[in-house]
């Protein structure tokens, strides 16, 4: 092979490589621009069965073609309720199946079908007229796009064989399985698609660069890799969405060392090989291994079968619940209740009395009290509570959806208007408290603004009372404590300004810090129950 | 170690059983439910030795009072916040059961209040109020006052600079 070639070579493999990434990005932001509240009760109604379940797994793992991607997504559809944890699992085993249709279309000719994709979907782009399908026709222009980046990967494999150094690695690969395996995992966890993996050995075998054994070896190890990469990516999730990319992870795992382990008892002689009794069957080198891939993923499937009864179990061993999961979940609200529009808004009461309960431990950072504080993280609970006020706010968009009477839309409007107070209201506690955290201890500044946060910390706690009782002295109480006291808070503020006060960033982050409790209060003010409908 | 009431038979074992030392918050606890349901404390007590509400040394709070001429003076010494919080609302709700729905609170002796303290304070504002009497805050140390500043309380309660203006307070209204 000349150094030219090579060149054109390793050229035509980057750009396959870059479209096919390009493409899989594509497919991924469109469906998240798809990923609307009908959309996602569309995917709550297509898993209502097991049946449903599996050929919605199959159907993402084909189109996002990617096991991790379909965890992460799925991972979020449980986390915000839309799907049951098992009906989760069992999306996430077929998924795998599903991703595997990729390595059949890179056994067929695809040039002309990939350049008529391209060439309409980016046509459709261009027309307003169908500019609300824009999220559509972008998913067609990734598939496109990732079917272009197969096909030059496939041209680009074709010459590869007749550099050396090519053929020192296929050479090596062919001299070990076990050295196979290995590279399937640390290739998985580079490229991040077993598919695309597949596709390229497909390639390379088709050129007679490497064994058909070796090839399926390589793609054996990728079910390693995938466990890996999901549980690298996946260090940030909590709760259900962590449980998931654990089950991905233990399924491929699973599947790899029971489809790796079978292979290498074929070599010892002990049993045929798949790929041999699929070239027996008469097919051809490229459709053997896209069906060896298929088996492999499918085993994913099998597995979770075989488990299923004991899946939730071991993942709650594996990932226990923590109370900031515990609080993101609405415990009252729910697609049944918003029919009733008083129902509905009691129910979102209640909701939002859960968040006033908790919010104040957001402020534990910066608390003169110690003994208040807490060992959980203000950026997990935050989350937690935003997750919680967007599924409240979500709940009353939908509740509005239904075509109530004027009294009752009127309520909702209102609710909505109060929910959007909660959420800026979560904000403002946590700005005050990362403040006043900031602040180094025994200076004035930190004094003055520890009280600030302990009298929001009461105010709280005074409001979630008023919110959720009946008691009129908790009204009375309230009303005294958001009460517009702006004249003593400019003289804070002067002495706060004043030069013996502190340094200037000190005299800073108090008058911050003073403007962020007012803001509390005022927001406690509009959340007053005298301020309800 | 817990101690059940049955064991609590005159207020001086009890005053020996409150002075001994490391007893837990559940300990204390119960010991002021003891004190405060026994029928060792009429109505017409007028002052008992100091009450410890809690065990830990940085946030001990001691609770006393007494009363006078229908007027409940508690004088609280250390710490009012989440550790002593429950101690010190079960001490006040002993002293309005009692008949005192008058109360000064003495806060000469207090040097920190948080939050979880002020809400105790305001659970003595809404005893009071439940039985139509009054309550008196006074004689704060500077951040207490400014606490309870920053807490717009100034118009559910009176804020006074020493006991005597607060009892005098509370005379001029209920005569």
């Amino acid at each position: 092979m000349s150094g030219e070639s090579a060149f054109d070579s390793a050229s035509a493999f980057l750009a396959g490589l870059v479209f096919f990434f390009i493409g899989l990005d594509g497919i991924r932001s469109s469906l998240k621009g798809l990923a609307s509240r009908e959309m996602r009760r569309r995917a709550q109604r297509a898993t209502a069965s097991p049946l449903r379940a599996a050929l919605l797994g199959i159907g993402l793992g084909a189109i996002t073609q990617s096991a991790t991607a379909v965890a992460f997504v799925l991972g979020g559809l449980v986390s915000t309720r839309f799907l049951s944890l098992q009906r989760a699992l069992t999306v996430v085993a077929f998924a795998n199946p599903g991703t595997a249709l990729l390595a059949f279309l890179a056994a067929i000719n695809l040039n002309v079908a990939t350049l008529w994709v391209i060439g309409l979907a980016g046509l459709a782009m261009r027309q307003r007229r169908l500019a609300h399908h824009n999220a559509v026709f972008g998913a067609l222009l990734g598939i496109g796009f990732l079917l272009f980046g197969l096909v030059e990967l496939k041209l680009a494999a074709a010459p590869l064989g007749k550099a050396a150094w090519f053929e020192a690695i296929t050479g090596a690969l062919n001299a070990s399985l076990l050295l196979a395996f290995v590279v399937g995992t640390a290739l998985r966890l580079v490229i991040q698609s077993s598919s695309a993996i597949a596709v390229i050995l497909i390639a390379l075998c088709s050129k007679g660069l490497i064994e058909p054994t070796q090839a399926m070896m390589v793609i054996h190890g990728t079910g390693i890799g995938i466990g890996l990469s999901v549980l690298m990516l996946g260090q940030g999730l909590r709760g259900d969405a962590r449980r998931i990319s654990y089950w991905q992870a233990i399924l491929n795992s699973l599947s790899a060392s029971f489809m790796g382990g079978w292979l290498l008892l074929a070599w010892m002689g002990v049993l045929p090989s798949i790929i041999e009794l699929l070239l027996r069957a008469s097919l051809t080198t490229e459709t053997a291994l896209a069906t060896g891939f298929l088996v492999q993923m499918s085993m994913g499937a099998v597995f979770n079968a075989l488990l299923s009864a004991h899946s939730q179990r071991i993942l709650l061993r594996l990932v226990p619940d923590h109370a900031e999961e515990e609080l993101a979940k609405p415990e009252f609200i729910s697609e049944n209740t918003s029919d009733s529009p008083e129902l509905a808004v009691e129910l979102v009461r209640r909701e939002q009395v859960r968040i006033l309960r908790a919010a104040p431990a957001l402020l534990d950072r910066a608390r003169l009290d110690q003994t208040q504080s807490t060992s959980g993280s203000s950026a997990a609970l935050r989350t937690s509570l935003v997750g919680l006020h967007t599924e409240i706010a979500s709940f009353l968009a939908e509740c509005t959806e239904h075509g109530h009477a004027h009294e009752a839309s009127t309520l909702f409007v209102h609710a909505i208007g109060r929910e959007q107070v909660v959420g800026e209201l979560i904000d403002a506690i946590d700005a005050l408290g990362t403040e006043v955290s900031a602040m180094s201890d025994g200076t004035s500044a930190s004094t003055l603004c520890g009280g600030l946060v302990e009298a929001t910390d009461a105010m709280l706690h005074v409001l979630a009372d008023a919110l959720e009782g009946t008691d009129e002295m908790d009204r009375e109480i309230l009303a005294a404590m958001t009460s517009d006291r702006s004249e003593q808070l400019e003289s804070v503020r002067r002495s706060a300004a004043s030069t013996r006060f502190g340094t200037p960033r000190e005299q800073a982050a108090t008058l911050y810090a003073i403007s962020l409790f007012e803001r509390v209060m005022y927001l406690a003010r509009r959340l007053a129950p005298e301020a309800a409908v | 170690m817990a101690v059940p009431r049955s064991r609590i038979h005159s207020r001086q074992q009890l005053a020996r059983t409150i002075d001994e030392p490391a007893g837990s918050s559940r300990n204390l606890h119960a010991l002021i439910h003891a004190y405060a349901s026994s029928s060792l404390i009429p109505c017409s007590i007028h002052s008992y030795s100091p009450l410890m509400a809690s065990a830990s040394n940085a946030t001990d709070l001691q609770l006393t009072h007494t009363v006078d001429n229908m007027i409940a003076v508690v004088q609280l010494r250390g710490h009012l916040d989440s550790n002593t919080q429950i101690a010190a609302e079960t001490y006040f709700k002993m002293v309005v059961t009692s008949g005192s729905a008058r109360v000064v609170l003495d806060l000469s002796q207090v040097d920190f209040i948080s939050s979880a303290g002020l809400r105790a304070v305001l659970t003595l504002l809404k005893l009071v109020k439940g039985s139509h009497g009054a309550l008196a805050v006074c004689a704060s140390q500077p951040p207490v006052k400014q606490l309870f500043e920053f807490s717009g309380l100034k118009t559910l309660f009176l804020i006074l600079p020493t006991v005597d203006e607060g009892r005098a307070a509370l005379v001029a209204r209920f005569g």
